[in-house]
């Protein structure tokens, strides 16, 4: 079997190539792989699993669930606001629900959204079996949803933070916000940056060292560059919240003075490093998204995208603008000139790139050859309000400017129209392209469109009044407003079109449900897609790929002369073996043995969770919460060697 | 908007603090508005607005276009059949890398012509076109705003609250500060925001080119009340200006009949007098807004009502139904002593 | 789909060190992860520094230069024992070789941990008696937790080696166990200039 140690480029002058697969080496093996990397059943084997797939489920249901809970507080806000003085929900009530709208979508839905979908999608994507560490995988979940069930869990006591997104101190501080709504936040903060910086390990290191042989730095599909560029981002800007968030919880608990002016703390000190996290943000959701449109243009043109090394190039300056344009976020406190000139600057810059990728994009439409479906049209959607949002951006980049329509409603429509147009949209034209994928059958076409044209009218309707709204002088994260100031019209407009999102939304829910029992089979690749998750069935086995592929080319299926598939043999079929790879040109390197399933992360995140969540009364539950925690991981990290393991590699046996 | 103007307008009595600010002007076309600029800084940027709009309304349609002709084009092209089937074929890649390339550099061109007007309108806006400009302080408070004329003659120090009254075509420089939380301060006929933070002493400026009313409201959100927020610029004739600030200086006058002594009476034993001051009697509270000339003001509660007896008595017993979580309690008071507290409240001019 | 088996890796290690080994670079993330914190963190201090006439503020004293001082030098020392523990393990020695180095690092991180109690003390300020106070506290927490949590890591390192079963897959962890504790020396260098030295000057 052996034919070949170096890496594989086959080339026609070589001589006999050597024979495919037989059929029943195909089933022996099948069988082999089902058995070893086969899930537990049960509640039980629920808990321990740490297959990415699962997880990544998991992660997308349970974002979905939030993007709704999201969705009905926007709803709440828009019918609140439908008419002047209304008397609907009150000042307490609704500061709580923008500030959970806002906090939701940013930490429970839109960051783990994408990373849940790089979770399930990279690993099938770049063809190895499973992410680089998958116990810590599965504890990024259980942390995740801990944060969401804390966060809800004390919205529905009413003690729901109120204190904005961005928890500007001093009103988040100790002495405007008394009670525990502002701690909630700051350790649901916690919680979710813990699972983020987890996911974007994995991403890192899953991209560096498992892509199949032969896919080397130049082949690497969009997406998952996306997902790399985004990773990145993540593991630098998350930390800014880390010690922001800590700052202010101890501001809160045991009387440090960070924020307070009194003692010579500083209320811009969390400005700075709230948005020095918070700006990049908006790009570790939006550069994902990005990826996906990118896939789902090639599929849906079938032709490759034009302009690879430009869009990567793209990707790589929007992430690193994006590190150096948070002070856009504070025009209106006191900034030297000179500063805010080259903030304006970096923030316009951003056009740049943008315009670049949709360029390209617009370049391999027009070369292609474009199928209607219901994913191409949300790209078109895309296009349509992605554009409007990224225009006004660069009008907001200017100072000037930015005094006037700052914290308005001008900005509330700018930044839907760049979440919703620039992320929402692609996501869910990742979602009906990979649906089929995901479940084995295709989402019903007709209820698509539906479900884009509520959403693109509805979309437009409820958002592009706010920019007149903004300019007529609505302050935003307000309750209510006076009759007098003839915004009631607007108001009532954009509440209205909120009618048809919701209505879309609902069309998606009846898509997603309906399908999954009645839909059409998909079959391996339904949409003749180049990339390697179409080369497996639909679902993906539990071992994702029966062979890890060998890749020829940018677009392996494609690429793939007459349907064969170039693969690598010789991984050990009983137990969880993936193979490592160079990280240039992705040599094999190693083979690499995955860690299996097991109850530890979900006990991990247990003990973790109720510590952040008892820290929040006495700063004892550190102590001894990390104490439990350093008992479960060294569970976790003592060796155990099962029987079927190979003898020769243990140097050492300990007692039985 | 008529009836905009009559609930903004005031009683009667209260217009001749006003001088000629007459009806007409407070309507025109909104007055807490960007695009209805009354002052060179907001007329900067108004200006750049509609540059703006007009340059990113023809990207767009250009944008638009070409990914409508991309779309057009393709769809109404052969299947493939040659061995380009799924990537461009020579030809078609030398016309997309033309397209790209002239389309990014005109993204660049746009770009910095956009960052040219934007830093230059920004200098335009960062200078104080007077040498003298008029100095007034601004404090923000959890929810309302202080207004404090400040001069080295300790009597002549005036105290306002949610309403600025400026004369026209002088500039007027503020001085901001917090005593709370952050606050920002937004008059959008006039000029952008500037913060109001604590441990930060904050300046900007702005200059009303033609007398009238316009509103501004807080701009960042401050708790529970940021949505009534709001302040009234008053802008005047410099004569009729300089009379305002000459009668604000005076001191409250003395009650003359028994009903409004016994309404001054009410008001300093009621727990009124903790809170707030009123120049001339005994009452020195620094939490609330100073009252010495509450009935020449438009509006209470930070622009919330129209200051007609009725709301103010509605406000007196009742603040947090108007306006909940307001740092004002409810205040107990038999009819005859509230209506001796309301007619005492309206001599202060 | 047909396929054609090009590739056969079964010749191929099953553990391998530094950048070839997807450990290491999850390592290496986690250090970006806590480097970024700590730049942020030392950003924060010159930032509040600035609201301040005096540095340290008024009625403090200059921290102690003493302690802070030998408790670099201890940490700088610790870095050879892991060092050659590293290369121990790269080397695959017997494991209760590694072992013992791995016990002489622990030793010197209790010492460090004892010694960050002195150096609390040699502030003479309180977490919550200024915001001078509360940064620098915080950076010395924050190092004080890598020191503990790197501190045991490398125990529980050790006590594989000690009592088994080891794999050669532990060799690579006590590599990179290595790599960690060269940051967080290098980190507790780097704060020990901010908080202990450049105070001095600023």
């Amino acid at each position: 079997m052996a034919y070949s140690q170096s890496l594989p480029m086959r080339d026609d002058d070589r001589p006999d190539p050597p024979p495919l697969i037989s059929a029943e080496v195909e089933s022996d093996v099948r069988a082999k792989l089902s058995a070893t990397w086969k899930e537990k059943s049960g509640f039980y084997g629920w808990l321990t699993s740490t297959n990415h797939k699962s997880i990544a489920k998991r992660y997308v249901v349970t974002a979905i669930i939030f993007f709704i809970l999201g969705g009905i507080e926007a709803a709440m806000m828009r019918a609140q606001l439908s008419r002047p003085e209304n008397r609907f929900i009150g000042p307490d009530l609704y500061n709580q629900i923008f500030t959970m709208h806002g906090s939701t979508m940013m930490f429970l839905f839109a960051v783990p959204v994408m990373e849940a979908v790089g979770l399930y999608l990279v690993p099938l994507m770049i063809g190895t079996r499973n992410v680089a560490f998958p116990r810590l995988n599965a504890l990024g979940y259980w942390m995740y949803l801990g944060g969401g069930l804390l966060l809800y869990g004390a919205f529905f006591l009413n003690t729901g933070p109120d204190a904005g997104w961005f928890a500007y101190v001093p009103l988040s501080g100790p002495a405007y916000s008394p009670g525990k709504r502002v701690d909630i936040w700051a350790q649901m903060i916690t919680f979710t940056e813990i699972a983020a910086l987890i996911g974007a390990v994995e991403i890192v290191t899953t991209i560096f060292k498992q892509r199949a042989p032969g896919m080397s730095l130049n082949r690497i599909p969009l997406f998952v560059w996306g997902q790399l560029i985004t990773a990145f981002m993540i593991i630098f800007a998350l930390p800014a919240i880390v010690v922001s968030s800590t700052m202010l919880a101890t501001d809160r608990l045991i009387d440090t003075h960070f924020f307070n002016p009194a003692e010579g703390g500083d209320a811009l000190l969390w400005q700075h490093l709230f948005w020095f996290f918070g700006h990049p943000e908006v790009y570790i959701i939006f550069i994902p998204a990005l990826g996906m449109v990118s896939s789902v243009v090639e599929t849906f043109t079938q032709r490759r995208i034009f302009g690879y090394p430009a869009m990567i190039l793209s990707m790589v300056s929007t992430a690193f603008l994006g590190f150096g344009l948070w002070v856009h976020h504070m025009f209106a406190t006191p900034l030297p000139q000179l500063g805010q000139s080259f903030f304006t600057a970096a923030s316009s810059a951003i056009s740049i790139p943008s315009g670049v990728q949709i360029f390209c994009w617009i370049a391999t439409i027009w070369s292609g050859r474009p199928r209607f479906t219901t994913s191409f049209m949300f790209v078109i959607g895309f296009f349509f309000l992605f554009i409007i949002g990224g225009l006004t951006g660069v009008m907001i980049a200017s100072v000037p400017y930015d005094l006037q329509v700052h914290d308005t409603f001008f900005i509330v429509a700018h930044f839907h129209y760049v979440l919703l147009g620039g992320a929402v949209f692609p996501l869910f034209a990742g979602f009906y392209l990979w649906y089929p994928k995901l479940t084995g059958r295709m989402l019903s076409e007709k209820l698509g469109k539906w479900n884009f044209w509520l959403f693109f009218i509805g979309m437009n309707i409820t958002f592009f009044p706010m920019h007149i709204l903004g300019l007529m002088g609505m302050p935003r994260r307000v309750y209510t407003y006076l009759p007098e100031m003839g915004w009631g019209p607007l108001n009532a407009l954009s509440s209205f079109g909120a009618l048809f999102i919701a209505a879309s939304a609902l069309i998606f829910l009846i898509n997603v449900f309906k399908s999954l029992r009645t839909g059409a089979p998909a079959g391996d690749n339904p949409w003749n897609a180049p990339t390697l998750e179409w080369a497996t069935s639909s679902p993906p086995p539990s071992y994702n790929h029966l062979f890890i592929p060998v890749v020829e080319g940018r677009d392996p299926i494609w690429d793939a002369p007459a349907g064969e598939l170039s693969v690598v043999t010789g991984l050990r079929t009983d137990r969880h073996e993936g193979l490592v790879t160079s990280i240039m040109d992705a040599i094999p390197e190693r083979r690499y043995e995955f860690k299996k399933e097991t109850i530890l992360p979900f006990l991990l995140a247990v003990v973790a969770g109720s510590w952040i969540a008892v820290a929040i009364f006495t700063p004892w539950g550190v102590t001894i919460g990390g104490i439990l925690a350093f008992i479960i991981l060294a569970c976790w990290f003592w060796p155990t060697i099962s029987p079927e393991h190979d003898t020769e590699v243990a140097l050492k046996k300990g007692k039985p | 908007m008529t009836a905009t103007r009559d609930r903004v307008q005031l009683k009667a009595s209260t217009q001749s603090a006003l001088g000629v600010v007459s009806v007409a002007l407070l309507g025109c076309s909104g007055f807490q508005s960007v695009l209805d600029p009354k002052g060179p800084r907001a007329e900067d940027v108004a200006r750049l607005h509609w540059t703006f709009t007009a340059i990113a309304t023809v990207v767009y349609v250009i944008v638009i276009s070409a990914l409508l002709y991309a779309l057009w084009r393709a769809s109404t092209r052969k299947p493939f059949i040659d061995e380009h089937q799924y990537h461009e074929n020579p030809d078609q890649a030398a016309v997309m890398k033309r397209g790209v390339i002239i389309a990014v550099s005109a993204t660049v061109i746009i770009m910095l012509a956009a960052l040219v007007m934007s830093v230059s309108t920004g200098s335009a806006v960062a200078t104080v076109p007077d040498a003298k400009p008029l100095r007034i302080d601004v404090v923000g408070h959890q929810w309302w705003w202080e207004v404090v004329y400040d001069d080295p003659i300790p009597q002549n120090v005036v105290k306002t609250a949610n309403e600025i009254h400026v004369p026209v075509g002088r500039a007027v420089l503020l001085k901001m500060r917090s005593t709370d939380v952050i606050h920002s301060f937004w008059a959008p006929n006039l000029a952008g925001k500037k913060d109001l933070i604590p441990g930060h002493e904050t300046v900007t400026w702005f200059r009303a080119d033609t007398a009238g009313i316009y509103r501004g409201q807080c701009a960042e959100f401050c708790g529970y009340q940021h949505a009534k927020m709001a302040f009234y610029i008053v802008a005047q004739p410099r004569l009729d200006f300089e009379r305002w600030l000459t009668q604000q200086r005076e001191t409250a006058p003395k009650p003359t009949d028994s009903l409004t002594q016994t309404g001054e009476r009410v008001f300093l034993s009621a727990p009124c007098a903790m809170c707030h001051s009123i120049g001339g009697t005994g009452a020195f509270g620094n939490i609330g807004p100073d009252l010495t000339h509450l009935a020449s003001r438009r509006t209470i509660a930070a622009g919330t009502l129209p200051l007609t007896t009725g709301n103010l008595a509605g406000w007196i017993l009742d603040p947090q139904s108007i306006k909940p979580g307001v740092k004002m309690p409810p205040t107990q008071l038999d009819p005859q002593s509230l209506q001796a507290l309301l007619a005492y409240l309206g001599t202060l001019k | 789909m047909r396929r054609r088996g090009v590739l056969d890796v079964a010749m191929l290690d099953d553990h391998s060190f530094g950048i070839r080994a997807p450990i290491w670079w999850g390592n290496l993330l986690m250090i970006f992860i806590e480097g970024t914190a700590f730049a942020l963190m030392i950003v924060a201090y010159y930032y509040i520094r600035r609201n301040f006439n005096t540095w340290p503020p008024e009625r403090t004293y200059l921290p102690d230069m003493g302690v802070s001082t030998v408790n670099v030098v201890l940490q700088l020392i610790s870095v050879a024992p892991m060092w050659y523990a590293a290369r121990l393990a790269f080397e695959h020695r017997p494991p209760e070789e590694v072992g013992r180095w791995l016990m002489l690092v622990i030793a010197f991180g209790i010492a460090a941990i004892v010694l960050r109690a002195f150096e609390f003390r040699g502030l003479h300020t309180r977490y919550d008696s200024n915001a001078y106070g509360s940064i620098t506290w915080m950076i010395l927490v924050t190092h004080l937790a890598h020191l503990i949590a790197g501190s045991l890591e490398t125990l529980l390192i050790a006590l594989v080696m000690f009592k088994g079963p080891v794999e050669k897959k532990h060799y690579t962890d006590a590599t990179v166990m290595a790599v960690y504790w060269y940051f967080v020396v290098g980190s507790w260098v780097a704060i020990w200039l901010v908080v202990f030295v450049s105070v001095r000057f600023i």
